[in-house]
């Protein structure tokens, strides 16, 4: 398999209204290899999150295809998409990640206990050593800041090992260092050297540029297409499509 | 500052249309107990002797339940604001005015529900008084009146009820500091205060004083304050559920093993660890159950068989009660589906299926009832024992109606949880996940 997420001619649009609907991407197109650190970022209202949603299949297109891992994600059902989700793909939000009932270890060990999978307390406290939260396992997300409960949602992703983590605004409520923090454990998924690839949305143009390849939306459309950028580069393209 | 307060109300709507069905289900209660005590004002000689005792039973169970109901309600409104609140001290607000608004958000509400509920009575109390007392000739004659002197007390009384039952959260609202309420989802778990002491200690006096009486009464007459024993057992269970409530859950809902179903392995954590939430729709069930189950006890104990209790005297004595309590329930669950919803799409995100979210919803709702059952049921068979203590006859009585109420509750129950989250399923999971 050459691509691990595929994009074709994507659409989506939203009802304002009864009969009017606005636009917020435009036949987009784009293939994520194995093992690719890939960064979406563009000016406030570019569609960057609502792409992230419908390739992750979180958000149904309105016209086009998205496939992962050869799996057209539009003719799936619920059911299907479900197991999709649980085995395959990973995903990290802004904030609100954890389930609040469950602690950091429950909360790891989650999706296997979905997929009525064995994991053993030794796999989830060792992701949470990877992550630097070996003694925070029995913690609630309340009594966590920020930053270690994103950790936790990467430890989450180590332990499932999808084949795909979709981060949106990863380090978007972070302080720098806590988003340094963050980063690293992404490109450390992606950089690992099992295929596995990160997609992540974000507005930190230096987040930006520690990925292997960055797009810079602009209403809709890819606006420009970076490979290795440095932080200038990035800063470059973005001013170019604001 | 009036404007912040009804921003808020609208931008909250479900929270506070769930206690305003709760203000006006209680001053509909209240207002058909005012009507009575006014009839019999009116109406004067022996008549008036009967309806004053069968008005100040019901205002006793009306009592319990209210205190118990809008209290938990109340709390609720304002614990799953407690982030907009915090919000609130972020750009300025003092947290004094912060209590002040709060406060004034609790009156205006129990004003405006109170004053709903009372002249959504008006049409009521004829049909019902007819009904509850078509087996009594002589009552069934009188006219039932409600008047502005019979309603005014009744809108008072759940304006204070309401307000003083959200003082303390309104207080919390304003001491917590702002930043611990935008981090935690909803206060870890529920504490003993003073008041909950007293009133527990003091409800639990007022039990013993009744018991402690029932040796020298008639069996005749023995049936009243038995009857009253199950509600205000629940309402000491009420006040001390903090010390135990969150334990109870965990200890019965792990007779089914974590690994036998993902879907209970989440609603009992959910259940035992969101203790506002919990207590706010276990208790008014509880109450509802020690209501139904401790009026059948009662009298089975002093020998009245329970195919002798007319379904009009049963709708006169713990149809509002009733009502209140259960309405109470699914309110609680409809005020905080918005909770609901945000945990259900995470687990839909890693990859719950639809089932499995729906089966998570219903069994909440199984945890809440089969813990008032519990509950419930250990008020009533207390006073099961007391009955064969006092009377010297042991009954089962009160096992059907109290199980009747639980499987009704039920159904209500699983209405409330697992409907608003299969409309939740139909939306996309970034929206349910979208900063309020």
């Amino acid at each position: 398999m050459d691509a691990v997420v595929e994009v074709e001619n994507l659409t989506k649009s939203f009802p304002i209204s009864k009969n009017e609907a606005t636009s917020v991407l435009r036949g987009i197109s784009l293939r994520v290899p194995p093992g690719q650190f890939l960064a979406i970022v563009g000016p406030s209202g570019s569609g960057k999150s609502t792409l992230l949603y419908c390739m992750s299949a979180l958000e149904a297109a309105t016209t086009g295809r998205v496939r992962i891992l050869g799996q057209d994600t539009g003719a799936l059902g619920r059911g299907a998409l479900a197991k999709l989700r649980r085995d395959q793909v990973g995903f990290v939000f802004q904030s609100y990640n954890l389930i609040p009932s469950l602690t950091a270890r429950e909360n790891v060990a989650l999706p296997a206990r979905l997929a009525r999978r064995r994991i053993s307390g030794a796999d989830v406290d060792r992701a949470l050593a990877d992550v630097g939260l070996a003694d925070r396992g029995s913690y609630r997300p309340a009594a966590l800041s920020g930053g270690q409960q994103q950790r936790v949602a990467i430890a989450r992703v180590l332990a499932v090992r999808p084949d795909v983590v979709f981060a949106d605004e990863p380090t978007g409520a972070l302080d720098t260092e806590a988003g340094a923090q963050v980063l690293d454990l992404l490109a450390g998924v992606a950089r690992a050297g099992e295929g596995r690839s990160v997609v992540m949305v974000t507005h930190d143009l230096e987040a930006a540029a520690r990925a292997d390849r960055v797009l810079v939306l602009r209403d809709g459309v890819i606006h420009r297409e970076l490979l290795d950028p440095r932080a200038d580069d990035v800063f470059a393209a973005v001013a170019g499509a604001s | 500052m009036l404007r912040l307060i009804f921003s808020d109300l609208v931008a909250n709507a479900r929270i506070w249309l769930g206690a305003l069905l709760i203000a006006a289900a209680t001053a509909t209660v209240g207002a058909v107990v005012a009507s009575d005590i006014q009839t019999a004002v009116a109406a004067g000689g022996n008549e008036a002797l009967a309806l004053y005792g069968i008005s100040g039973t019901v205002a006793v169970f009306t009592l319990i339940t209210a205190l118990i109901v809008v209290g938990a309600v109340t709390d609720l409104t304002v614990t799953l604001q407690q982030r907009g609140y915090a919000l609130w001290q972020l750009v300025g607000l003092r947290p004094g005015l912060v209590r002040l608004v709060v406060t004034a958000q609790l009156f205006v509400v129990s004003l405006l529900g109170g004053a709903v509920g009372c002249l959504l009575a008006v049409p009521l109390v004829q049909p019902l008084f007819r009904y509850a007392f078509s087996t009594s000739p002589e009552l069934a004659g009188l006219t039932p009146t409600l008047t502005p002197a019979g309603a005014v007390p009744v809108v008072l009384f759940v304006a204070v009820v309401v307000t003083v039952g959200g003082f303390r959260g309104a207080g919390r609202a304003a001491r917590t500091p702002p930043i611990q309420s935008l981090r935690e989802v909803e206060p870890p778990d529920r504490r003993m205060t003073v008041a909950r002491w007293l009133g527990g200690v003091a409800t639990l006096l007022v039990v013993a004083a009744i018991v402690s009486t029932l040796p020298g009464t008639g069996l005749d007459t023995m049936a009243v304050p038995l009857m009253l024993i199950s509600p205000l057992l629940a309402g000491v269970l009420a006040a001390f559920g903090p010390l135990f409530l969150a334990r109870l859950v965990r200890a019965w809902t792990s007779l089914v093993p974590v690994t036998a179903s993902a879907a209970w392995y989440l609603a009992r954590n959910s259940t035992a660890t969101n203790a506002a939430r919990s207590t706010a729709t276990i208790s008014p069930l509880m109450v509802a159950v020690a209501l139904a189950g401790g009026l059948y006890a009662a009298n089975g104990a002093v020998g009245v068989p329970s195919g002798s209790l007319s379904t009009g005297s049963v709708v006169l004595l713990l149809g509002g009660p009733l009502l209140l309590a259960v309405l109470g329930a699914v309110a609680t669950v409809f005020m905080s589906s918005r909770r609901r919803e945000r945990e259900l799409a995470l687990i839909t995100a890693a990859g719950g299926s639809s089932a499995l979210v729906l089966t998570a919803a219903a069994a909440e709702a199984v945890i809440y009832v089969v813990t008032a059952l519990l509950l419930g049921g250990s008020a009533v068979a207390v006073t099961t024992a007391i009955g064969a203590w006092a009377a010297g006859a042991w009954t089962a009585a009160g096992a059907l109606p109290a199980l009747t109420v639980t499987a009704l509750a039920l159904v209500l129950l699983l209405a409330a949880t697992v409907l608003p989250t299969a409309t939740a399923l139909r939306q996309e999971v970034p929206r349910v996940l979208a900063p309020e």
